[in-house]
């Protein structure tokens, strides 16, 4: 085995997953998403000249692989044109994985709130709470300045907070309609 | 009631406790896709550019053959096949395939398995079909899109079945919504119209089509179904009467054979009954099912051990079996991998039986289970 490989999977292959599975919310996307960025760390490890924590390098790979993967999704989406969305396709987004669905309720609207958010917003609260990335670190790893993040950042508290509580008010109207039938 | 108000100490809390989604695999696994999946790509620059030629070759070949000296004889009727197709295809490639092929094609002409090097970058869906004799439930795997919704993944594999070509029936299948539902990808949601084919049916008819639900469903790994007609909640049978939801059985099955005549392609079939263990499915396999199943474990070949550890099982086979290169040999082999599947193997090894290879599959070494049974059109869409 590799080396290289395996120094990096012991090290970083957690991080990596978790990272990139919280952006796409697809396991088997993930699988290929984290391949793709050991292709992409193989062919340039040589080149890595340690500027930045080898964290941060391969989170900034894994964040560059991500990105394009939306990119491709959009085009994709915008090749197709106007898609006649069914009634049960409008209803039915992507279910929960189990790993979310086992964990308390707030804990899985904090999921569903999440992919609300706009990218940028996503990879700054995924890596500063979910990963627990310094700012600096985050500023490493996205390739921007730390103001940049700390905006970011607010931001995405700001909205995640309004989606939360919408979430809350509509789920205990649910709960209150069924305890009223 | 009060409104509950979240300040940011509770945002950053409430994502701190997060879980961490962790890789399913193993190190050894990651790495072993790795490497093929560098082989490929540059396996893809080289090999696909060559495949299209050998295509335009053999097309060329099948066009203009009947004005060749060398060609001039009857061509039997079972011989006018789509020779332009790369996959599955009739029992033996053509003659001339034969010759312009390398080992490598050969393999993958004969091979009724799906496996995850093979798909590039595509997915696949397994739809099960009733064939068209209406006896049994055929898995047909169909290339669609990537990081497409699932629901649509399906309606584009239905739709690329070339049922005449396969000599499968989509009739009770045609008009059918299969979607997952919102609460859970384990529950799937099968809609149709009141005019459905299915309503008018026998109760064999009403049992295919149910069996073609469980079937698709399973593969794409549903627990249960929730039948709507329309906007109305559940089926009405004529035969089984109303149905709202089935579960999908847990159930493990061995592989078959499944040949219906000369002018058909061979499958890979599960049994319709559960197996309990690998072990007796393994023994179940060396004889012919009902129906149309046949054995895919051949006389002459046998199993001398099966070790299992954890999720790799071991196959020796006898020294004196005969492993020859014919396709049944090969097949066996697939039967095998995709049975070790059902009793949630990950890989299987082969051993024995004097030779060290067999197709593409060698012999001592960790062979993935493969992602999908019976592919159809795999290399021609990865174009």
């Amino acid at each position: 085995m590799d080396s290289v490989f395996e120094e990096l999977y012991e090290k970083y292959h957690d991080d990596i997953f978790n990272f990139l599975f919280y952006m796409v919310r697809n396991r088997e996307q993930t699988e290929d998403l984290v391949q793709e960025v050991y292709i992409k760390v193989l062919r340039s490890y040589k080149r890595f000249k340690g500027e930045s924590s080898e964290k941060t390098w391969l989170l900034s790979i894994a964040r560059h692989v991500a990105i394009d993967f939306f990119r491709k999704q959009k085009s994709r989406q915008q090749k197709l044109g106007k898609l006649d969305w069914s009634e049960e396709q409008l209803g039915d987004g992507q279910p929960l994985p189990e790993e979310i669905a086992i964990q308390k309720e707030e804990i899985q609207l904090m999921y569903r709130c999440l992919e609300r958010c706009t990218i940028d917003q996503q990879l700054v609260i995924v890596l500063r709470f979910i990963q627990s990335l310094s700012i600096t670190e985050t500023a490493e790893a996205l390739g921007w300045t730390e103001s940049k993040v700390k905006t970011t950042q607010h931001r995405a508290l700001k909205v995640l907070k309004k989606y939360m509580e919408e979430e809350m008010e509509k789920g205990r109207g649910q709960r209150e309609k069924v305890s009223v039938e | 009631m009060k409104k509950f108000r979240w300040n940011d100490e509770c945002l950053e809390h409430t994502l701190q406790q997060m879980p961490m989604i962790k890789d399913h695999r193993s190190k050894e696994e990651i790495y072993q896709q790795l490497i093929k999946a560098r082989k490929t790509a540059r396996w893809k620059a080289w090999f696909l550019p060559s495949l299209i030629s050998v295509v335009a070759a053999v097309s060329v070949v099948a066009i203009y053959a009947p004005s060749l000296p060398f060609t001039q004889r009857p061509e039997k009727s079972s011989e006018k096949l789509d020779r332009h197709m790369i996959t599955l295809q009739a029992e033996q490639p053509a003659k001339e395939s034969q010759t312009l092929l390398s080992a490598r094609e050969h393999d993958s002409f004969l091979s009724r398995i799906v496996t995850k090097d093979a798909l590039n970058d595509q997915d696949i869906v397994v739809v099960g079909i009733p064939d068209q004799q209406s006896q049994i439930i055929i898995p047909i795997s169909v290339p669609v899109k990537k990081y497409e919704q699932a629901a649509e993944q399906l309606k584009m594999a239905k739709s690329q079945i070339d049922e005449q070509k396969w000599g499968l029936s989509k009739r009770l299948l045609n008009g059918v919504t299969i979607v997952p539902s919102r609460e859970s990808n384990r529950v799937w949601l099968v809609r149709v119209s009141k005019q459905h084919p299915v309503f008018s049916e026998g109760s064999m008819g009403e049992s295919l089509f149910l069996a073609s639900v469980e079937e698709t469903i399973r593969w794409m790994g549903g627990k249960k179904v929730r039948f709507f007609t329309e906007k109305k909640e559940g089926m009405a049978f004529h035969h089984k009467g109303y149905i709202k939801e089935v579960e999908i059985p847990n159930k493990k099955r061995a592989y078959y054979l499944y040949w219906s005549g000369s002018t058909h392609s061979v499958f890979l079939v599960p049994s319709p009954q559960h197996v309990s263990t690998f072990l007796e499915a393994l023994k179940q396999m060396k004889k012919d099912g009902g129906g149309p199943l046949r054995s895919t474990v051949p006389k002459g070949v046998r199993i001398k051990k099966v070790s299992v550890q954890n999720d790799h099982v071991v196959i020796q086979f006898t020294e004196d079996s005969k492993l020859n290169g014919l396709p049944s040999i090969q097949w066996m082999m697939e039967a095998i991998l995709l049975t070790a599947k059902e009793f949630g193997f990950r890989t299987v090894t082969f051993k024995g039986g004097g030779v060290k290879q067999i197709g593409p599959y060698m012999f001592g070494k960790k062979i993935a289970v493969p992602v999908g049974p019976n592919p159809i059109t795999v290399y021609a869409s990865a174009q």
